[in-house]
């Protein structure tokens, strides 16, 4: 008999680990939608895929998309950091090296959102 | 938490493979002392509540390493870790997962030491022994302060998220000696020690949690060293060093 515990601990470095593994699943799965999304553009000469895009055009689904982005975002500057460790750089602060990259994505996701945000709001007015 | 607290309760893992057919907690009352380590606790206990109760310690001194357990939700070193510190009413107290329980609070460590044995943590010197001393420069000391103070404790493979879910993977000890060996100018069998730490169960297991980092009581840095070998084994594959 063996006792089975996964320790997060509320430590960083394991926090990162996990919530890039939980945004790279929510984008394979995004990927796979969205493929069959536009794969719908061969269809009825393109009628299949307009219809599909204006079932999209209402706030909920634009507010996703700016969650969608903020998992890239998250994905992407984590992963430039992982890639930073494994050239042994910044070994012995990768806690500091973590907030300097989630700085940087929090820029990035604010300027996304201040961009989606509007076309979220007139999306409804449709 | 009240500061004039004078009682803490020990909630301990109670599990005997001869008796019980699954594991339970039992609740100890522990008197504050000053100073009052996990590990002085479970002693009370011991002599004075429940003498059937099972744990490890030798030193009491952080010295050998031999009193880790998992205490309130973290791995660490029984003897090292002051009640009053936790800042708990109740303080759970569990062995270390991911090995096989012998009784209560003490595991087998034979799987971690066979991983430990895979790394073959000896000098592999082709000098005749004796025949000569292998002298260090200060410097060539210093290239392995960071690895070499490990003492085999168990928790930062307790703490490693890989080692809980791939049983076979070398783990942050087993491998911090493994660079251990390759950092000290006297041993120089580089690419052999490379090839026992790369494998399937090996170093690129690692996905840099630092998990281990943030529990070894002895400021050993696993992950450095992982990294570093990472590195190295790339560089040398690169250079056509060593083959696939
Ligand atoms: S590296 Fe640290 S935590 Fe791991 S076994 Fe050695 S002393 Fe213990
Ligand atoms: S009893 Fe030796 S380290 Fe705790």
């Amino acid at each position: 008999m063996r006792r089975r515990e996964l320790w997060l601990g509320r430590r960083l470095g394991a926090w990162a680990w996990l919530l890039h593994r939980l945004a790279g699943i929510v984008l394979a799965l995004y990927l796979v939608v969205h493929i069959m999304t536009i794969s719908t553009a061969r269809f009825e000469d393109g009628a299949a895929f307009d219809r599909i895009m204006r079932t999209f055009n209402n706030p909920v689904v634009k507010l996703l998309e700016i969650l969608l982005i903020a998992a890239v975002i998250f994905h992407m500057a984590n992963g430039f950091r992982v890639i930073l460790l494994d050239f042994v750089l910044g070994i012995h602060h990768q806690k500091a090296l973590l907030w300097a990259v989630m700085g940087v994505g929090a820029v990035i996701l604010v300027a996304v959102a201040v961009t989606l945000l509007p076309l979220a709001l007139a999306s409804g007015a449709r | 938490m009240p500061i004039d607290m004078n009682e803490v309760t020990f909630k301990v893992f109670r599990f005997d493979p001869e008796k019980d057919k699954k594991p339970h907690w039992q609740r100890y009352r522990v008197a504050l002392r000053p100073g009052l380590s996990v590990l002085e606790g479970l002693l009370d206990i011991l002599d004075h509540q429940d003498g059937s109760l099972a744990f490890r310690f030798s030193c009491r001194g952080a010295v050998c390493g031999i009193c880790a357990m998992y205490i309130a939700g973290t791995p660490r070193l029984a003897c090292r870790t002051q009640v009053a510190e936790l800042k708990r009413e109740e303080i759970t107290i569990a062995p270390l997962p991911g090995l096989p329980i012998i009784k209560d609070l003490v595991v087998d460590m034979k799987p971690f030491f066979a991983k430990y044995e895979q790394i073959r943590p000896y000098f592999l010197a082709d000098a005749v022994p004796g025949e000569k001393e292998s002298l260090q420069t200060p410097q060539q000391r210093r290239a392995l302060a960071e690895y070499i103070d490990c003492f085999l404790c168990g928790l930062c493979h307790a703490a490693c998220p890989v080692a809980a879910t791939d049983r076979r993977y070398l783990g942050p000890a087993a491998l911090v000696k493994a660079y251990r060996f390759i950092a000290d100018s006297r041993d120089g069998h580089t690419d052999a020690r490379l090839a026992l730490a790369l494998g399937e169960d090996g170093l690129w297991r690692c996905h840099t949690i630092f998990n281990c980092v943030e529990v070894c009581p002895r400021g050993v840095d696993p992950t450095h060293a992982i990294q570093e070998m990472k590195r190295l084994a790339v560089w040398r594959r690169l250079a056509g060093k060593t083959r696939p």
